[in-house]
């Protein structure tokens, strides 16, 4: 079980040098890449980290458990004695710097950190002063408290001797007995009346300095009123800061809303202009396209001019012939008028010619059937 | 025996240190900025177990110092000391350096 215990233990050793080897390399890239920044001083955390080289030494190998181990333990205290000097020693350069800042802010209180003044510094006083107050209040109600009872005891004893006086009125040497017990028992009232008045004069004393101390107080509490006014004054100048930088806030969120809106549309009129773009290329194109047939056109108009000419010229000559035609025709159409009138005669003259030959067929016949007639008789 | 004695007073002078030195850089760390603040706490941590390592072996030695035997029970505290709480501040020393790394 030991065994075990003491692999693992050595086991263990390895992984928290590994460890610390790690941590040492990633403090170092760290500082490259600008960490020191941040802090008010590195030295602390150096020697912090610092620390695990002692755990590294003592595994390095052919050294006695012993020595190992007292090189762990001496490294680790040297450390943290150096540790302890370098961080007191940084706590107050941090805090002596930090404190004048607090002080000058007693000049400037429109300064956010004078919050932080009023609570650190101002107000452990102010609770002290209330302490004290209770503390006074407290010691005039018991001084107060002893003079009542002193008073009662008094009268209690006072009414005790008138009652005794009336008791021993029977005999005179009694009396005069009692008259020495009473000078006594006087004395003795001078005595504590006088000492009533000393505790008077002892509790007037206290009075006084208790006025005094009250007047300080007051004077202490017009102080507090007064910071506390400023205090109030500038918690309503850092509200009113505070509202501002709300209301900045909310403008400045509107702005970034009307901005992302603005690039939002910035966004569509690219992609229109690009569109636009694209069109005016394709446009260009066309327009090219356009030039290049308007061109052609010019070309095929020339063309069709020289054509033109050309079918000009050949209609003046057909138009030269459609005359030539019509006389043609307007002659033709004479000649075929004459030629229908012909025609009509010929047809008249074939109508006449046709009812001769109906007569001269009828006349045949009559002829042929006198023939007939004249054969058969 | 010197050497126990030596080995208990440097591991207790050293956990003394190293706690003083605790409450120094805890003091230090409120003035430090937030940003940085787990980062800190982390590294404090780690300190803080790094002491109480040195604290058991401290104690361990100083039970042998007086005991003048060497017993088998002592063995709890290496276990306590190197065994879990020394892995654990190398760890949280890690840690911080991770969200150092963060920030």
């Amino acid at each position: 079980m030991s065994e075990l215990i003491t692999q693992l233990l050595t086991a263990q050793r390895y992984l928290v040098a590994l460890l610390f080897i790690i941590i040492a390399i990633i403090w170092y890239r760290l500082k490259r890449a600008g960490i020191e920044s941040l802090f008010k001083s590195t030295t602390a955390i150096n020697l912090t980290l610092l620390l695990g080289l002692p755990f590294i030494i003592s595994l390095l190998p052919n050294i006695p458990s012993q020595i190992s181990n007292m090189i762990e333990v001496s490294g680790v205290f040297i450390l943290a004695l150096i540790l302890f000097i370098f961080s007191l020693r940084d706590f107050h350069t941090i805090d002596t710097t930090r404190k004048k800042q607090l002080m000058e802010l007693l000049e400037k209180p429109k300064h956010p950190v004078a919050l932080e003044f009023a609570r650190k510094i101002v107000e452990p006083e102010i609770k002290l002063l209330k302490k004290e107050r209770k503390n006074l209040l407290q010691y005039e109600k018991d001084i107060q408290e002893k003079i009542r009872k002193r008073e009662q005891e008094l009268d209690t004893k006072i009414k005790g001797q008138s009652a005794k006086e009336g008791k021993f009125n029977l005999s005179k040497i009694e009396i005069e007995e009692e008259s020495k017990i009473l000078k006594e028992q006087k004395k003795l009232l001078e005595k504590e009346k006088k000492e009533l008045e000393n505790l008077k004069d002892q509790s007037e004393d206290a009075k006084e300095e208790i006025q005094v101390e009250k007047s300080r107080f007051e004077k202490q509490r017009e102080k507090d009123k007064k910071f506390r006014k400023k205090l109030h004054e500038e918690k309503l100048h850092l509200d009113l800061e505070r509202r501002k930088i709300e209301s900045g806030r909310e403008t400045y969120a509107r702005k970034e809303k009307i901005i992302e809106q603005i690039d939002k549309r910035n966004e569509i009129l690219n992609k229109k202009l690009q569109e636009i773009k694209e069109k005016e290329q394709e446009h260009e194109k066309k327009l090219k396209a356009l030039e290049e047939r308007e061109e052609l056109l010019h070309d095929e108009k020339d063309e069709f001019a020289v054509a033109r000419r050309k079918f000009e010229a050949d209609k003046e000559k057909y138009e030269g012939e459609l005359e030539k035609f019509r006389r043609k025709r307007e002659e033709l159409l004479i000649q075929e008028n004459t030629l229908q009138e012909e025609k009509e005669a010929l047809e008249k003259l074939t109508k006449s010619l046709s009812a001769k030959e109906k007569h001269l067929e009828e006349e045949l016949g009559n002829l042929l059937k006198k023939q007939r007639e004249m054969i058969e008789k | 025996m010197t050497h126990e004695i030596y080995i208990a007073s440097f591991a207790a002078l050293g956990f003394i240190f190293l706690i003083y030195s605790l409450t120094v850089l805890f003091r230090i760390k409120e003035q430090e900025s937030n940003r940085i603040t787990p980062a800190y706490n982390a590294l404090l941590f780690g300190l803080l177990i790094l002491s109480l390592s040195l604290l058991a072996k401290a104690i361990k030695y100083i039970y042998l110092i007086f005991s003048k035997t060497s017993i088998d029970s002592l063995i709890y505290f290496d276990v306590a000391s190197t065994l879990i709480l020394l892995p654990l501040a190398a760890g949280s020393f890690l840690v911080s350096m991770f969200i150092f790394r963060r920030v």
